[in-house]
């Protein structure tokens, strides 16, 4: 649940002047994390903006793609979102979050990892490939 | 009033990738090389640059840009120095990224080198692609040896890796070649330079590397 200091309409979204997206941009920063918020406000952004092209009244739900290697915390990812969507036609949209794992691999000997590591037990180089993807696939919406 | 589901395969990273890849294109028509560097509030950052632009500027036309939060005494102390700065604050952002840096980049034709200070912490730089061609992270033992270890993605994608103030370990009671052992399994591709910007350790090492990637 959003607490209630942050219970006030969402200035940053409903009013796009510089004054109002400052002053909301304060009252985030003052109350939690930082990083996990530039994050939710870039989904919440990209959805409203589906949601406009579809004429969407409410949007239901996101599904979210997400690179492990993004390390982000989804607990304070969905507060976050819970907060930049609030006073929009997001707000109370469940995000399910589907995590993807990165392939972690010896060059020399092939071996995968599961957690990342410099050098392999064998001494070859590993080799990463993504991890750190953050792509909405679906979003389920009410239109007229 | 009925549900519809919509297939978006939106990227929600791409408007960065695609300013970086717009700010890197900038940089390689005016032959400019930018380093990106990142690490903890007080490990030495600020410093790093005064000194190179000290030492180098009879070699090569510096610029720098400066990220801070807030204030600008960053930008302050660097000014001194004599050479064109462009300072950002971040308001909230814990990190630059590609759009806050685009203006400021194409400030600078008349430069060689843009030393780019990120905001001062281990974790949300990261992800954050500037279109820089260099990154460095700095790190000092007064942070603790166990902080390569603590923060393996930053260090994983850098190209140097500095550890700064040696001269400070034995008192803090660092392990120095733990560091640069996390460092090096972490990510034996970078160049690791022990430092201490005080004593004149390392830095040497430091000068010819900026010499090594700056065309002329």
């Amino acid at each position: 649940m959003i607490p209630n200091s942050l219970t006030g309409p969402n200035p940053f979204l409903l009013k796009r002047d510089k004054f109002a997206e400052k002053t909301y941009k304060f009252y985030v920063v003052m109350s939690f994390t930082v990083h996990e918020m530039s994050f939710a406000q870039a989904i919440v952004e990209n959805v409203l903006r589906l949601a406009e092209e579809k004429n969407a009244k409410k949007v239901l739900s996101v599904e979210l793609e997400l690179g492990k290697l993004l390390m982000l915390n989804p607990e304070q990812l969905e507060f976050c979102f819970q907060v930049a969507s609030h006073g929009t036609i997001l707000e109370g949209a469940e995000l399910k979050v589907d995590f993807v794992q990165p392939i972690i691999e010896c060059t020399s000997c092939g071996r995968k990892y599961d957690e990342y590591v410099g050098i392999c037990d064998c001494g070859g180089i590993i080799r990463v490939e993504g991890g750190k993807e953050m792509i909405i696939k679906k979003v389920a919406m009410e239109v007229e | 009033m009925h549900r519809i589901e919509v297939e978006a395969e939106v990227d929600v990273l791409s408007m960065n990738k695609k300013l970086a890849a717009e700010n890197r294109e900038y940089l390689r028509k005016h032959g400019i090389v930018a380093i990106n560097i990142m690490g903890a509030t007080g490990s030495g950052k600020t410093l790093l640059i005064e000194k190179t632009v000290d030492a180098l500027s009879n070699e090569m036309k510096i610029g720098a840009i400066l990220g801070d939060v807030i204030c600008k005494a960053d930008y302050e102390r660097v000014v001194k120095h004599g050479i064109p700065v462009e300072a950002v604050n971040t308001g909230k952002e814990c990190h630059l990224d590609a759009h806050l840096i685009h203006h400021r980049i194409t400030s600078f034709k008349d430069v060689d080198l843009i030393l780019i200070e990120n905001v001062g912490n281990l974790i949300c730089p990261v992800d954050f692609d500037l279109g820089e061609d260099y990154r460095v992270v700095m790190v000092s033992v007064t942070e603790g040896d166990d902080v390569v270890e603590k923060h393996p993605e930053i260090f994983r994608l850098a190209d140097v890796i500095i550890i700064n103030k040696v001269a400070l370990a034995e008192a803090v009671e660092a392990n120095v070649d733990k560091m640069e052992e996390d460092a090096k399994n972490l990510n034996p591709k970078a160049k690791i330079i022990r430092m201490d910007l005080k004593k004149d350790i390392g830095f040497d090492e430091w000068l010819d590397f900026v010499r090594g990637v700056v065309r002329r």
